[in-house]
């Protein structure tokens, strides 16, 4: 016999869907049952990883944890990891910088697969010649545009390979705005002018990419994936918890960061309920529940804390290595914290210096 | 009258006082005194009461036996400083040309990076040198000249060794002896802006100009005070008497 008429469709939620109980009578820093795993990820399994500057925490936690995150385009021997930042080594599996869009990753895997080319490949500044999508790997570029695309050249061939052999791939979506060929639709990861290349509003223009924009970005990748590869793919995608740093949208900073972040949290979610094969991490949610009252940022409310990440990789892992578990959770992330001190390289934060 | 020259360093002292002290001195212009310490010793090297000497007690007294002196440097009475081995030597641009190729290199290599990687990853090394450590607190207690004088490039009988021969064989075929020449210079650049003066290996020394000729290498000793013994069969890295007397015939110091 079925419930009665007078029960509500609430009476069987557990704890966790209220709000006081779920959220405002947690603790921050453990918020129970906000992450539960849709698949199981294993330490034999090929990790890539990819995405904005958040996603750099998630990278050096994993392997903090010993498990199989790959590594195409490693630092040459004797560099030490301070340096190899410098010059974009260790952050990502590849050596491509902060991928903020997923239409700079579409865009990507096209070029590593042969399926399309970008223009406007290289950017000068100061006599120098710069990896238009990759800018800040050789922070003093290179002599000649011809050394610029022989290296691209070896990198895409690392991209490729890791897009080919990895079986889980983590990827943190961090922005919708974004710097674009107008002729092309070529974008790029940083606004031209900020790090090489020069701003011409005849060349360039804004975007800012909506909610189906960024789906059907992402869906194409996927599809462009399954049609390369002979193997099942995993991925995880999360949001960047990290807000805007500028916005060219003409809003005021923290709507636009609130959409930006509304319309990334929005595609992951329509992801997480259509494919099998995604799942999603709250990291957002763990980092800006208004339960944290703010305190995973730092002063400058927009870096995340040590603590704001640890909580968040510590949610992670208590359901990808249960076993690694709570209790050696702090120990070993501040372990990895000593010896990779947990900086961030994030371009984007150059923007501050074009404020008068 | 002669001027003091201070000679400081590791294990690679051994050829430097080899090449004074067997037959007659090679030069009048000047008298040597060695100075050092076994394995990673030189790197407590401090100032004690206006000395200067290890600060760990075995080294402090290897430093002082080796010398013949019963204390530490005293800097006021010597002319010149020179210090030798102690991790001076392009180490990364050897270990990381084959997977690296840059615009200046030859050969085709999984990674293209700009000269800068593997010229900062060098420099990176020796910054962080017990070479450098020993160099800038010379600096902090004398205005004379301090040379530091690279480490010999291995002995050709590295090629014994299977894995140094990978190593090295694949610069010598593509010619990019130039390449290594260019990173030590980035290197000697910045030493030189630091008010330091570099000391290179003697061409006569060369072979292929990125090795050392073996006859400079074999019968090397260890850098003992007395009875001394040769190193190891496949030892590549240290240097005999005579290639000491060959860098005491040349250096300009």
């Amino acid at each position: 016999m079925g419930k009665s008429k007078e029960a509500s469709p609430y009476e069987d939620v557990p704890t966790r869907g209220f709000w006081r109980s779920g959220v405002a009578q947690q603790d921050p820093l453990a918020i129970d049952g906000l992450y539960r795993r849709k698949f199981r990820i294993s330490r034999r399994d090929a990790i890539a990883t990819a995405g904005s500057c958040f996603a750099q925490h998630i990278a050096r936690h994993l392997r903090a944890r010993k498990f199989n995150v790959l590594q195409y385009e490693p630092a040459p021997r004797g560099m030490s990891a301070e340096l190899a930042r410098k010059y974009g080594f260790g952050i990502y599996t590849c050596r491509y910088g902060n991928i903020y869009t997923a239409a700079q990753m579409l865009q990507l895997a096209r070029e590593a697969f042969g399926v399309a080319e970008p223009v406007d490949r290289v950017w000068q500044r100061d006599g120098r010649f710069f990896d238009a999508q990759r800018p800040n790997v050789e922070p003093g570029g290179f002599e000649t545009a011809e050394q610029v695309l022989r290296a691209r050249s070896g990198h895409l061939a690392s991209v490729k390979r890791m897009l080919l052999e990895m079986d889980v791939f983590v990827f943190t979506f961090g922005l919708t705005e974004t710097w674009a060929h107008k002729e092309s639709g070529t974008v790029f990861p940083t606004a031209p002018g900020t790090i090489a290349g020069s701003y011409d509003a005849n060349v360039y223009e804004f975007q800012n990419h909506r909610h189906g924009r960024v789906l059907s970005d992402f869906v194409k990748l996927k599809k462009l994936l399954r049609s390369e590869r002979d193997k099942p793919l995993k991925t995880i995608v999360t949001v960047s918890p990290v807000p805007l740093t500028a916005t060219a949208s003409a809003q005021h900073v923290l709507a636009a960061s609130t959409y930006s972040k509304s319309v990334l949290r929005g595609v992951a979610g329509e992801l997480f309920e259509t494919y099998r094969d995604v799942d999603y991490f709250p990291s957002y949610e763990l980092i800006t529940a208004p339960a944290t009252r703010g305190m995973f940022f730092e002063p400058n409310l927009r870096s995340v804390t040590d603590t704001g990440v640890n909580t968040a990789m510590g949610a992670f892992l208590e359901q990808h290595d249960p076993k690694g578990g709570k209790s050696k959770a702090k120990p070993e992330i501040d372990s990895v914290s000593q010896g990779d001190n947990g900086d961030v390289v994030c371009e984007e934060v150059l923007l501050e210096a074009f404020q008068t | 009258m002669s001027r003091q020259i201070c000679v400081m360093g590791n294990s690679h002292v051994a050829a430097l006082k080899g090449g004074w002290e067997d037959g007659n001195a090679p030069r009048e212009d000047f008298v040597p005194t060695f100075f050092g310490a076994l394995s990673d010793g030189m790197a407590t090297l401090d100032v004690v009461d206006g000395k200067v000497i290890p600060r760990d007690t075995k080294a402090a007294d290897f430093f002082c036996k080796i010398s013949g002196k019963n204390g530490g440097v005293e800097p006021e009475i010597y002319d010149a400083f020179l210090l030798v081995g102690m991790g001076m030597f392009p180490t990364p641009v050897f270990n990381n040309y084959r997977a690296f190729a840059t615009p200046s290199t030859r050969h085709d290599a999984k990674q293209y990076v700009s000269d800068s990687v593997i010229a900062d990853t060098l420099w990176e090394g020796i910054d962080a040198s017990m070479m450098m450590h020993c160099a800038r607190l010379l600096k902090r207690v004398t205005d004379k000249p301090v040379f530091l004088a690279w480490q010999a490039f291995c002995s050709e009988s590295l090629f014994d060794i299977e894995w140094r021969a990978m190593q090295m064989q694949p610069i010598l075929d593509n010619g990019d002896q130039p390449f290594v020449r260019l990173m030590m210079d980035s290197v000697e650049e910045r030493l030189r802006a630091e008010g330091f003066e570099v000391l290179n290996q003697p061409e006569e020394t060369l072979r292929d100009g990125i090795m050392t000729k073996a006859e400079f290498s074999r019968g090397s000793v260890l850098f003992r005070a007395e009875n001394p013994k040769a190193h190891r069969e496949n030892d590549v890295f240290h240097m005999n008497s005579l290639y000491g007397r060959t860098c005491w015939n040349r250096w300009k110091i």
